[in-house]
C-alpha cells in the first residue's frame, strides 16, 4: 500500500466518520443523556484527529482537537449539551467535511481560516457563553459548572502518530456509508436506523464500483453465449452434453441473479443524510419537525439511488418550507407543536414506491390558481373551472413557484419541474396529493432498477431499434387507403385522427435521416402512439417487432451528441440496437415548440372526455360480438400460436418472458358465450388480453380484439345479474356488455382450490 | 536517450500508420456495426465488445483519405485512451514494430494527404515512412475536424 492508498482509505474513513457524526448528533439532541453516545462521538473526533495528525492536515487537526475539547467536556459531565452546543459542532463537522472534500480534490489541505470557529468551540469547552450569528442562540444551561480547566493543547502532538487504522473508529466505522469517492461502492450496510447499537458485525468487503460494473458486463455476456449454445441441445442427442449445458445455464441464472443483487443497496444509504437535512431546514424556518423513517431498508440499484438523493432533499426542504406550520399556528389549528415529515419506502409490483408525507397545511389551491392566472397559464375564468387536481399540475411547471419572496430554500420557482424530470429521466413516476390542513403526500414511483427495462422493437430501414416501453401509450394501423380522413395537415404538420383527436405524426426514417422516402397513398402505417414531456405524439415507423427486456448501455462521450438515442443494448445475437429516447426525438423535431404554440385540440374538451369517459378494450367472442373489459385491466395484447399452449395439471399455460401464464378461456366464464371452437390448424393465432393480478400475468383468450373505446362512465346494471358481466354501456346506439373481471377470476379461483380437493372435481368445466 | 517504443502498425488507404502499443487493448476481426444515424461522420457506428458498447471510427474519413482499392475495413483496432475504448476500422494490420527515438521526425511541412493533427510524427524505415497517429486526438472531434465537416456539409 503505497501512500496514496492510504490518503484514500483516511478519506473514506473520514467521510464514514463525519457521517455518523451526523446522525448521532442529532440523535443525541433528542437523547442527551445518553452517555454512551457521546462517548462515540468523542472517541469518532478523536480519531479523525489522531489520523490528520498522522496526515499533517494542520487545519483538520486543530478543528477536530477544538470539538474533541468541548465533547470532552460533555462526556464528562462537566457541561451539558444544548442547542447551540450542538449547532456550532455541528458546523465543526461542516468545516471538517468541506477540508476533506478539499483534500480529496487536490490531496493538500485547502488553505483557508477557521480561527473563529475554534475560538467558539474552545470558549463553549471552558464553559463561557458565546455570542454567535446561529439561528438559535439558547443560554447555556444553569447546570454548567463556572469553571472549568483550560483545554489540553498538548494533546495533539502525543496522538499525531497513531495511524488511522479502522481499530480505533468502533462506532463510526461499522456504519457503512457509500459516498467514500466516487468509484468506491460498499456493498454492506447494517441498520443505520438504530446508530446507537455497537454489535460486532464482520468487516464489509469495499468494492470498487467499476470492478461490479464490469462484472454485471460479463455477466449479461455470459447470459447472451448460453443463449447461444442452448438450441445447440436440440441438435445433438448426447446425454452427457445435455447435462452439462443444463448445469450450465442454471449456474449463468443465479449468477445473474446474485449479480443484480451485488448493486442493490437499501434505500437508507441516503436516508441518514436526511435527519441532519431536516434539523437544519426547520431551524432555518423556525420550525419543529421531526422525521419518521419506514421501509429504510428496501432496496434499490445504486444508480437509482444516486438519482433520486436531490429530488428527495428537494421534496423534503419542501415539506417544511412550504407544508409544515410554524409552532404557534399549529397549535392554533390543534395540532400539535411538532410537526412530521414521513418518509417510506416500500416494494410494489416491482416498483419502489417512496412517500414523503406531511402533517403540514397542505397545498394552497387558491394561490395556486392566483399564481397560474398571473402568469397567464390560464384565464381568470377557467382557473375557477379547474379542479384540486388540476391545479396540482401547475406545480411542475418550470418557474412556477407560489413563494412570494425568494429564500435560500425556496421560491425560485426552480423545483418540481426539475424534480419530476429527474424522476421520469430514471423512468419513474411522481404524484401528488394534498388535502388542505391535512398535509401534502408526495409518492414516487422508481424501478427497481435502471439497467433493465422493457422495450418495444422497431424497424426503421433496416435497423432494428427499441423505444421505452414506459413511453408507449398504443399502437395503431393506419390504412390510408381505408381511412377516408387520412393522412391531414396542421399548419405544416402531418396529423392524424385518432378517436376525434387529432395526432401529430413524425416519420422516423426522416427524423434519423435514414430515407426520406413517404408512404403512399394507400400504404398501412406503423404509428407507435408516445407520450413526451406532455406531448403526445405518433412515431410512424416501418414495422412492429417484439416486446424484450433490455439491458441499457450508454452510448458514451463520442456519442452523446446525438440527442436522438437515450442508449443501446445489446441484443441476443450479439448486435447492437440503439434506444430512442422519446423526449430527444420530440424535442430535436421542433414540434414539442409547434405545438404548445397552436395546441391541436382544445384542451378543455379532452379534459372533460376524461372526466367523463373511460377507456375499455373492445372485443368479441363466439355468440358475444360486444363486449369490454376497462383498458386499466390490460397490460398488453398478444397473439399466441396454439404449438406454445401447454398442458400444466388440468390448465393451459404458455411460456411468457420469464413467468408461465395461464390462460382463462373468456367464454367459459360469460353468459351467453359459445364454446370455443379448436383452432383449425397449427397455423391459426390465440389472440390473448394479457391481465397481471397480484404481479402474475393471467391470460384471457378471446376470439378477435377490436379497438379502445372511449365510453360514458355511466353503466346500466344487469337486471337480473349476468354470469360475468358488470353490466353494458352504449357506444353509438350499439350496446357494449362490459366484463366483470373481478368475479371471472374469483370464479376461476373457486375451481381452482376445489381442485385441489378431490372430493368436488365435478366443478370442472374445462373443455 | 534513445528508449524504444512498441508500435502496432495496420494499412489503410495504401499508407502505413502506427500506433503506440501501449494504447492498444486488443485487435478482432470484422465484429459487426451497428449505424448511428445523426452521429458525426467519422463515427461509423457502434460495435460490441464483449458486452462493452464501443465506437468505431470510420479511420477514412477522420484522415481525410481517398477511398482505396484495398479498402476492407475488416479489423479493428481497439484503443484504450482517456479511459474509453474506441475501435478503429483498418485494411489491415502489419507487424509489431519496435522502433528507435532516431528515426523519428516531426512531420513534414509538406503534408497535405492527411489530417496533419493526427499525426505526431514520421519513422523513416528503411523501405517507406511508417507515420504514426496520437491516439487521444482519435477520441475527440478537434474543432478543426469540425470545421472541415462544416466545409464539406456546404
Amino acid at each position: 500500500m503505497n501512500d496514496d492508498d492510504i490518503l484514500v482509505e483516511f478519506i473514506i474513513e473520514a467521510r464514514e466518520i463525519l457521517d455518523q457524526l451526523d446522525l448521532d448528533f442529532v440523535q443525541l439532541e433528542i437523547t442527551p443523556n445518553d452517555k454512551k453516545l457521546v462517548g462515540n462521538i468523542f472517541r469518532a473526533m478523536h480519531t479523525l484527529k489522531g489520523s490528520s495528525g498522522f496526515f499533517a492536515f494542520k487545519r483538520l487537526e486543530k478543528v477536530s482537537h477544538a470539538g474533541e475539547s468541548l465533547l470532552g467536556k460533555i462526556r464528562d459531565g462537566q457541561l451539558a449539551l444544548d442547542s447551540q452546543k450542538t449547532t456550532i459542532l455541528l458546523s465543526a463537522l461542516d468545516c471538517l467535511r468541506s477540508i476533506i472534500e478539499g483534500i480529496e480534490g487536490s490531496q493538500t489541505e485547502p488553505s483557508g481560516d477557521d480561527s473563529a470557529l475554534v475560538e467558539q468551540l474552545l470558549a463553549l469547552a471552558s464553559g463561557k457563553g458565546i455570542e454567535v450569528s446561529v439561528p438559535q442562540t439558547a443560554t447555556p444551561s444553569a447546570a454548567e459548572p463556572a469553571s472549568t480547566p483550560a483545554p489540553e493543547t498538548q494533546e495533539p502532538s502525543t496522538q499525531s502518530s497513531i495511524p488511522p487504522v479502522t481499530a480505533t473508529t468502533p462506532p463510526s466505522s461499522q456504519l457503512a456509508q457509500v459516498d467514500a469517492g466516487e468509484s468506491t461502492d460498499e456493498v454492506w450496510a447494517p441498520d443505520p436506523a438504530d446508530p446507537a447499537k455497537n454489535q460486532e458485525v464482520a468487516a464489509p468487503v469495499k468494492v470498487n464500483l467499476e470492478l461490479l460494473d464490469r462484472l454485471m458486463n460479463l455477466v449479461s455476456e455470459m447470459v447472451l453465449a448460453r443463449n447461444r449454445l442452448l438450441p445447440f441441445t436440440n441438435q445433438f442427442v448426447d446425454h452427457d452434453f445435455s447435462s452439462a449445458v443444463r448445469v450450465i445455464d442454471l449456474l449463468t441464472l443465479e449468477l445473474q441473479e446474485r449479480m443484480m443483487k451485488t448493486r442493490m443497496q437499501p434505500i437508507s444509504q441516503v436516508w441518514t443524510k436526511f435527519p441532519r437535512l431536516i434539523r437544519d431546514v426547520s431551524n432555518d424556518c423556525a420550525k419543529k419537525v421531526s422525521l419518521i423513517q419506514e421501509g429504510a431498508q428496501t432496496e434499490l440499484d445504486r444508480t437509482l439511488l444516486d438519482a433520486i438523493r436531490d429530488p428527495l432533499v428537494h421534496i423534503i426542504r419542501n415539506s417544511i418550507d412550504h407544508g409544515i406550520e410554524i409552532p404557534s399556528e399549529r397549535l392554533n389549528r390543534g395540532k400539535p407543536e411538532m410537526g412530521k415529515v414521513l418518509l417510506r419506502a416500500s416494494h410494489e409490483n416491482g416498483m419502489v414506491v417512496i412517500e414523503i408525507a406531511d402533517d403540514g397545511a397542505g397545498v394552497n389551491y387558491d394561490l395556486v390558481r392566483q399564481k397560474a392566472i398571473e402568469k397567464s397559464l390560464v384565464s381568470p375564468q377557467q382557473a375557477m373551472e379547474l379542479s384540486d387536481l388540476q391545479l396540482l399540475e401547475f406545480i411542475f411547471l418550470p418557474g412556477f413557484s407560489t413563494k412570494s419572496q425568494v429564500t435560500n430554500l425556496s421560491g425560485r420557482g426552480v423545483g418540481m419541474d426539475v424534480v419530476k424530470t429527474n424522476i421520469s429521466n430514471i423512468g419513474g413516476s411522481i404524484d401528488i396529493d394534498s388535502k388542505r390542513g391535512v398535509g401534502t403526500t408526495i409518492r414516487l414511483k422508481i424501478p427497481l432498477t435502471l439497467a433493465i427495462m422493457p422495450a418495444l422493437f422497431i424497424r426503421c430501414g433496416s435497423e432494428p431499434y427499441a423505444i421505452p416501453q414506459s413511453s408507449v401509450l398504443e399502437m395503431v394501423r393506419l390504412d390510408l387507403g381505408a381511412d377516408s380522413t387520412g393522412l391531414e395537415d396542421f399548419y405544416g404538420t402531418p396529423v392524424f385522427r385518432l378517436r376525434n383527436q387529432l395526432v401529430p405524426l413524425l416519420f422516423l426514417n426522416h427524423q434519423l435521416d435514414v430515407n426520406q422516402e413517404m408512404p403512399t397513398s394507400d400504404a398501412i402505417l406503423n404509428i407507435a402512439i408516445l407520450q413526451s414531456s406532455g406531448v403526445r405524439f405518433g412515431l410512424v415507423v416501418d414495422e412492429v417487432l417484439n416486446m424484450q427486456e433490455v439491458v441499457v448501455k450508454p452510448l458514451g462521450p463520442l456519442l452523446k451528441d446525438v440527442k436522438d438515442f437515450a442508449g443501446a443494448t445489446i441484443l441476443g445475437n450479439g448486435r447492437v440496437a440503439l434506444i430512442l429516447d422519446v423526449d430527444g426525438i420530440a424535442i430535436q423535431s421542433g414540434m414539442v415548440a409547434k405545438i404548445q404554440s397552436r395546441p391541436m385540440n382544445a384542451t378543455s374538451t379532452e379534459e372533460k372526455s376524461y372526466e367523463e369517459d373511460v377507456a375499455m378494450l373492445s372485443f368479441e367472442l363466439e355468440g358475444q360480438s360486444r363486449l369490454a373489459l376497462y383498458l386499466e385491466n390490460v397490460e398488453r395484447l398478444e397473439m399466441i400460436s396454439p404449438k406454445q399452449v401447454q398442458r400444466n395439471g388440468n390448465r393451459d399455460v404458455i411460456q411468457y418472458g420469464n413467468d408461465i401464464m395461464h390462460l382463462l378461456y373468456l367464454n367459459q366464464y360469460i353468459e351467453g358465450a359459445e364454446g370455443r371452437k379448436s383452432p383449425k390448424n397449427e397455423d391459426d393465432v390465440i389472440p390473448v388480453i394479457v391481465h397481471y393480478t397480484n404481479g402474475i400475468p393471467v391470460g384471457l383468450v378471446v376470439s378477435q380484439v377490436h379497438d379502445i373505446i372511449h365510453v360514458s362512465k355511466n353503466l346500466h346494471e344487469a337486471n337480473p345479474p349476468q354470469k360475468g358481466l358488470l353490466g353494458c354501456v352504449s357506444l353509438n346506439d350499439q350496446v357494449i356488455n362490459v366484463v366483470d373481471l373481478q368475479e371471472i377470476l374469483m370464479m376461476r379461483n373457486l375451481q381452482e382450490n376445489s381442485k385441489e380437493y378431490p372430493a368436488v372435481i365435478d366443478m370442472d368445466l374445462s373443455s | 536517450m534513445s528508449a524504444s517504443t512498441d508500435f502496432v502498425t495496420f494499412y489503410l488507404g495504401g499508407h502505413y500508420f502506427g500506433i503506440n502499443a501501449a494504447d492498444v487493448l486488443e485487435l478482432n476481426r470484422n465484429l459487426e456495426v451497428t449505424p448511428v444515424p445523426k452521429s458525426a461522420k467519422t463515427v461509423r457506428g457502434i460495435m460490441n465488445l464483449r458486452g462493452q458498447l464501443v465506437p468505431a471510427i470510420d479511420m477514412y474519413e477522420r484522415l481525410n483519405l481517398e477511398a482505396h482499392a484495398g479498402k476492407t475495413e475488416s479489423i479493428s483496432i481497439i484503443l484504450q485512451c482517456d479511459g474509453f475504448l474506441v475501435a478503429l476500422l483498418v485494411d489491415d494490420v502489419g507487424e509489431i514494430l519496435s522502433l528507435d527515438q532516431d528515426t523519428f521526425e516531426p512531420p513534414p511541412s509538406n503534408f497535405s494527404v492527411i489530417s496533419r493533427e493526427l499525426v505526431l510524427g514520421v519513422h523513416k524505415l528503411p523501405d517507406r515512412l511508417l507515420l504514426i497517429l496520437d491516439p487521444s486526438l482519435i477520441n475527440q472531434r478537434s474543432e478543426k475536424a469540425k470545421r472541415n465537416q462544416l466545409l464539406l456539409a456546404h
